[in-house]
């Protein structure tokens, strides 16, 4: 488990989770504060 | 008025060896005969990945902040939970990193005492679990992701060394030797932070200089823990006058404001500099004279054996 890329994989695939758990977290309260665009969003 | 060549100390030609030799002349001191300031010194390092952990909660923080416009308290809850969460990992995780690369350089050490990246690795599973949370996930989603991010920090960052590393650390003696030098690095860590908080670069370079020699010191003390009762003196005494002076200088420089009392203060830093590097010499001759009188005590007994 020491190898570099097995390090890099693995630390790729921690940011994502991270950033688009908070991206996700982010849309909500968007998506509340502004529903004529998640409505546009939910129709397209 | 004629034109003048220009030439310096380190200029190459003629010119600059008259200016060299015209500065040896008048005792000022010439950068070739000092030892590099970054001789035996490692380089800083700085693991990007454990500095983007924490760029990487940032949207979170501005989700909290919409949450808390659109009065939706428990989002604003479970936002500021995450990334208050993820930042307490990505600090555990900078301060394991840090941690884990001391004891990596010593050649004694105990383990950590806080296992510092298994705590990053589970703040960051938790603060993604929230971040679901508060991004109307599921609780199942949110356990998995959870999971995923702390395995993910686990493989990514490893764990804390958990054992002690290099002599029997149950034994007594090399117990007290471990003490000694944690307590001795501690010394150097605040000597050096003091230092940098005076603000002269001169101080800070010598402060720096006299680390190493201790270091160097402490080294010898790893290799051979017999050393310590030799070189407690050093520790004992002159390391903690060092911390002392320097505390003080640093706590009084700026109101004092004397010439006189900075070049004390570098005087004495001088002179520790040179104690501790006599006292690593003197260790290193210890050491060849044990030799010395084992390989003759050796000899003897060969000798014995022919006749």
């Amino acid at each position: 488990m020491k190898e570099p890329w097995v390090r890099w994989l693995a630390f790729a695939v921690l940011a994502v989770t991270v950033l688009v758990s908070s991206c996700q977290a982010l849309a909500a309260p968007t998506d509340a504060a502004l529903p004529s665009f998640a409505q546009e969003r939910q129709d397209r | 008025m004629s034109a003048q060549r220009y030439g310096g100390v380190h200029s190459p030609g003629a010119a600059g060896k008259e200016a060299r030799q015209a500065a040896e002349a008048s005792g000022e001191r010439i950068a070739k005969g000092r030892p590099s300031p970054f001789a035996g010194r490692r380089a800083m390092r700085v693991d990007i990945r454990s500095r983007l952990m924490f760029l990487l909660p940032a949207p979170l923080l501005i989700a909290a902040f919409i949450s808390i416009g659109t009065g939706n308290l428990p989002a604003t809850g479970l936002s500021l939970a995450g990334f208050a969460s993820l930042m307490f990992g990505a600090w555990m995780l900078s301060e394991g990193l840090k941690a884990a690369r001391a004891y990596e350089a010593r050649a004694v050490a105990r383990r950590p005492a806080i296992p510092r990246l298994i705590f990053a690795a589970l703040a960051a599973g938790l603060g993604v679990s929230l971040a679901q949370l508060a991004g109307s996930g599921g609780a199942v989603a949110a356990g998995g992701f959870g999971l995923i991010a702390m395995l993910a920090h686990l493989a990514a960052f490893g764990i804390d060394p958990l054992e002690n590393k290099g002599i029997d650390l149950s034994d007594a003696e090399h117990g007290r030797v471990a003490d000694a030098i944690e307590h001795a690095e501690r010394l150097l860590r605040e000597i050096h932070d003091d230092a940098q908080g005076i603000g002269d670069h001169e101080i800070s370079e010598r402060v720096l200089t006299l680390c190493d020699e201790v270091r160097a010191l402490l080294r010898r003390i790893e290799q051979d823990p017999r050393d310590l009762t030799r070189a407690r003196r050093y520790l004992s005494v002159h390391l903690v006058g060092a911390h002392e002076a320097t505390r003080k200088y640093a706590e009084n420089h700026a109101e004092l404001d004397d010439p006189a009392l900075r070049a004390d203060y570098l005087s004495l830093l001088s002179e520790l500099e040179g104690s501790f590097q006599r006292g690593r010499d003197k260790l290193l001759a210890d050491d060849r004279t044990d030799l010395e009188v084992e390989i003759e005590v050796l000899r003897d007994r060969l000798g014995q054996e022919k006749t």
